[in-house]
């Protein structure tokens, strides 16, 4: 089953107040089956982002639409999208986005809060996501109190917790050192295996990427190519480096320095 | 657990943003309930109607009440920017967004309506002490009664719920739109640094050089007047543009000195100010301005206070002048009180002033006439003995001489002069007298009101007048030169009050002590107002920025940056943000200063610079203890 559809996604920024008009997103199409683990890998400014916002629906599309789970998102406004926003998407940033005044448990269960879910399921439901993501024990921490690891999996856990539609990750591994962006990376994917979790996830290291199952490069806001994994994650790596090679750009030492 | 009481623990957690935003809104509550307070108090309000304060004082409420509801939006505008991020996040695991809008208005209103029961509930445990205060500075003999008046209550609870409503409701709507895509934003992509534009500075500074030229150039009031405001609106404009300009300027300055640079700390300094130069260009330009604001008036009180006995002196030079009817025994009676409170007279003289009518021609075929006092050079010589060091007057070419008039010094004209009973002066008759008069800007003695200036004539043509003309417009003033003049004011008050026409140098100083206290006060708490003001600005700016920062230290503490180099880091920022604008407000206020005194033909110096002192010593004090705070906040 087709999660996500975007046909002909085109995002101009400024251009109104005599700013230079920057094309991101150039007539994009992508589709995304369910349980799919899909990276996208492109260099700084191509993009991803933008995609990742207008999939989100943070932000409307110049021009063509977005469709996620038969839903066009152009029709939503307003509570709508809230609510859409709250039953079908989990998002992980960089930088965590977890609230200091709350526990990692109170961070995990804020979209099952919202929704008003008997207090039951909500224990039921946060103690298999922690298990998974192996949390169980820093629970009742503040995010001041755990590593950034730590905080990533609760900014995980949080994503998933109320079981989405589609999770979209943007540099999740951005700010870990590369064991922790591993035991992420491993996670989400036994995830992606075990739940059929979609996952849409931008990432600038091609180790973190070696665990998607396919993978979009992008380039100046157009689809530059396209791979798929087999079954051997080495291989993938490889076949992952040679595409960012052809690229050329500038961003890849630090990905290769980590290594 | 429901998303209320999540949002609950985030209040609690950001004690210390709700606390500071709750104490100043108290603050300007409890302010303008006091002020309005005074408006409604029977025994004040006929106290200050009488000393004419009462529209100063009505100005004063007004401004506070401007002021109150100006700080509230900026604090909460300031609050709710250093929430943003939080509140995105509620919003991208999809809370509603009207009950995002419930949550901010819900504080919002909870803040302010505990900020107004606060300020009202502690206006009126103070309000007593406050109108004793105020009647005291009045000099009022008896003790103010305390007197809670509703109507001041529910003008201040309906004024400030209004504005926390409309605050709650702006708020709200602000984030609606904000919220997610900031979260998002911030999250990816770092803001660009703004960039130096030459034609902005260049425009800035020309303004700025222009304003202080306008206030600056030489010229009275009248030339000066329609200068002025162009002048402060240049200067404002200036301000604001090189704040920004100039605070890009010099960090890109600093940052193209590589050896400075990169000596780690002033890096980090560096960069950071340039990343969050539009904010704090404003911050800057607000605290400058507001700044400006509380030094100008400071400094004219303090002069007027401490410039009182000079003044009083110069205004009013002798110690008792008593003015009557001819032959009136007024002046035995002010005696009497004198000698009563064992004060010694050590000179006295009489000035008989004659009425007589002169003409002035304003058009060919229009002519005023005013009265002048008529009074020979000898007796007008010695009431000038009455006074130390006053040259006598000497008629030359059987001129006489005319003060107290608006017309050049130094010019001399016919004069004519109608004698005798009033009856008989008006257009056509001939003039009883023509005299050569010389015009003199000698300071004149206090006339009886209807005189509108002094002649002084030879002994000769006084005699003449005397003989030939009768008015009973005549009168006469006496002067008594006193051996302590100070203590003579309480009795010329009590005099006064009697309804004698009696006056003297202790009654102004008196009477400007009075008017300086009465300043004092009011400004007194416009000052602590804006100071205590500024200092929530500043304290708002730097701990909406605290999150960030503390993030961005703790990544640098574990490449290695030392505690002490942190500290170095922040003192360095929070000097500049504290002392720029100071040292701003200090050029602005001098020159606004500097322009005032030219039409009092006062020196403002050392009031300058003793308000100049004690400002920086409680800025630095503010400075000091902000800066511990952040510190410690930031190492916590
Ligand atoms: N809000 C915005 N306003 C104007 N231009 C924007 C905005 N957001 C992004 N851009 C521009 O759009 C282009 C694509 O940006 P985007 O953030 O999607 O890139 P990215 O691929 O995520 O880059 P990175 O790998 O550095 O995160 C860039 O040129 C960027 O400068
Ligand atoms: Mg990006």
């Amino acid at each position: 089953m087709t999660v996500l559809t975007a046909t002909n996604l085109t995002k101009v920024y400024g251009g109104q107040k005599g700013a230079v008009p920057v094309k991101a997103l150039d007539g994009f199409q992508l589709q995304v089956e369910e349980g799919e683990f899909v990276g996208i890998m492109g260099p700084s400014g191509s993009g991803k982002t933008t995609l990742l916002q207008l999939v989100g629906t943070i932000d409307k599309p110049t021009s063509g639409e977005v469709i996620i789970r038969n839903q066009k998102l152009s029709r939503l406004t307003g509570d709508g999208l809230a609510l859409f926003r709250r039953r079908q998407l989990g998002f992980i940033f960089q930088d965590f986005n977890l609230l200091d005044a709350l526990t990692l448990k109170e961070n995990i269960i804020l979209p099952l809060v919202l929704e008003g879910m008997p207090l039951a399921t909500i224990e039921d439901r946060v103690y298999t996501v922690a298990t998974q993501l192996g949390l169980r024990s820093e629970l009742n921490r503040y995010p001041a109190e755990v590593s950034g690891g730590q905080k990533q999996r609760a900014a995980a856990a949080r994503a998933l917790i109320h079981q989405p539609a589609l999770v979209l990750a943007d540099e999740p591994t951005g700010n870990l050192d590369s064991r922790s962006a591993q035991s992420l990376m491993e996670a989400l994917s036994s995830l992606n295996e075990t739940q059929s979790t979609t996952i849409l996830t931008v990432t600038h290291d091609p180790v973190s990427a070696s665990y998607c199952r396919r993978i979009l490069f992008i380039k100046d806001g157009r689809l530059f190519n396209e791979i798929r994994r087999g079954t051997d994650r080495g291989h993938f790596f490889h076949q992952i480096l040679d595409v960012l090679a052809t690229m050329g750009g500038e961003s890849y030492d630090l990905a290769y320095a980590r290594r | 657990m429901t998303w209320l009481t999540l949002a609950a623990k985030n209040v609690s957690h950001q004690s210390r943003q709700y606390t500071a935003f709750f104490l100043s809104s108290a603050f300007a509550v409890w302010m303008f309930f006091l002020f309005v307070g005074i408006q409604y108090h029977p025994t004040l309000r006929a106290e200050l109607d009488r000393v004419d304060m009462m529209p100063t004082f009505g100005v004063v409420a007004s401004l506070v009440a401007i002021f109150a509801v100006l700080f509230i939006f900026y604090a909460s505008s300031a609050f709710l920017r250093a929430r943003k991020r939080e509140l995105g996040i509620f919003s991208l695991v999809g809370m509603l967004p009207r009950q995002i809008w419930a949550i901010v208005c819900l504080e919002n209103l909870l803040i302010g309506l505990t900020a107004i029961l606060t300020g009202v509930g502690g206006g009126v445990l103070t309000g007593k002490l406050f109108f004793l205060l105020v009647g005291r500075v009045l000099t009022l003999s008896e003790a103010v009664p305390f007197h809670l008046s509703m109507t001041a209550v529910v003008l201040t609870v309906l004024i400030f719920a209004g504005v926390f409503l409309l605050v709650s409701l702006l708020g709200g709507f602000t984030l609606r739109r904000l919220s997610v895509a900031e979260v998002f934003r911030s999250a990816t992509r770092p803001r660009t640094p703004p960039a130096f534009r030459w034609w902005l500075a260049a425009v800035g500074l020309t303004g700025l050089a222009a304003g202080y030229t306008l206030l600056l150039l030489p010229g009275d009031w009248t030339e000066s007047e329609p200068r002025m405001w162009p002048g402060i609106g240049l200067m404002l404009i200036a301000t604001y543009l090189l704040f920004h300009q100039g605070s890009v300027a010099a960090l890109q300055a600093l940052r193209s000195q590589q050896a400075l640079y990169y000596r780690r700390t002033s890096l980090l300094a560096i960069s950071q100010m340039l990343h969050k130069v539009r904010d704090n260009a404003k911050v800057l330009f607000m605290v400058s301005i507001l700044t400006t604001l509380v030094l100008v008036p400071l400094t004219v009180v303090v002069m007027a206070y401490t410039q009182a006995e000079a003044n009083a002196l110069r205004y009013s030079p002798i110690g008792m002048v008593v003015q009557q009817g001819p032959g009136g025994q007024d002046h035995e009676r002010a005696l009497a009180a004198l000698q009563e409170h064992g004060l010694g007279v050590e000179r006295q003289a009489l000035l008989p002033l004659r009425s007589a009518l002169t003409s002035y021609k304003t058009a060919p075929t229009h002519t005023v006439f005013y009265r002048v006092g008529v009074v020979s050079v000898s007796s007008f010589n010695q009431w000038t003995a009455l006074v130390d060091g006053q040259e006598p007057v000497t008629l030359t070419d059987g001129r006489g001489i005319l003060l107290g008039t608006d017309a050049t010094a130094g010019e001399s004209y016919d004069l004519d002069l109608f004698l005798g009973p009033e009856a008989k002066a008006g257009a056509g008759r001939p003039a009883d007298m023509r005299l050569p008069v010389l015009i003199s800007d000698r300071a004149a003695p206090q006339l009886p009101i209807r005189f509108f200036s002094l002649l002084i004539v030879d002994d000769a043509i006084l005699s003449a007048i005397d003989e030939g003309y009768e008015s009973n417009e005549d009168a006469e003033i006496r002067g008594f030169k006193l051996t302590y003049w100070k203590a003579a004011g309480p009795v010329i008050a009590a005099l006064r009050a009697e309804g004698l026409k009696v006056n003297g140098t202790g009654y102004t100083y008196q009477e400007m002590l009075l008017e300086g206290q009465t300043g004092m006060l009011v400004l007194g708490f416009v000052v602590v107002l804006f100071f205590l003001a500024t200092g929530q600005m500043l304290y708002f700016k730097l701990f909406t920025d605290l999150s960030a920062e503390r993030q961005q230290y703790q990544a640098l503490f574990r490449v290695g940056l030392r505690v002490r180099e942190v500290g170095r880091v922040i003192s360095a920022q929070t000097l500049v943000l504290f002392f720029a604008p100071l040292a701003v407000a200090l050029a602005h206020a001098w020159v606004i200063l500097s322009m005032l005194a030219r039409f009092d033909e006062m020196s403002i110096d050392a009031s300058f610079v003793a308000v100049t002192v004690a400002y920086l010593l409680m800025f630095g004090g503010y400075y000091l203890a902000a800066r511990r705070t952040y510190v410690k906040a930031l190492l916590s």
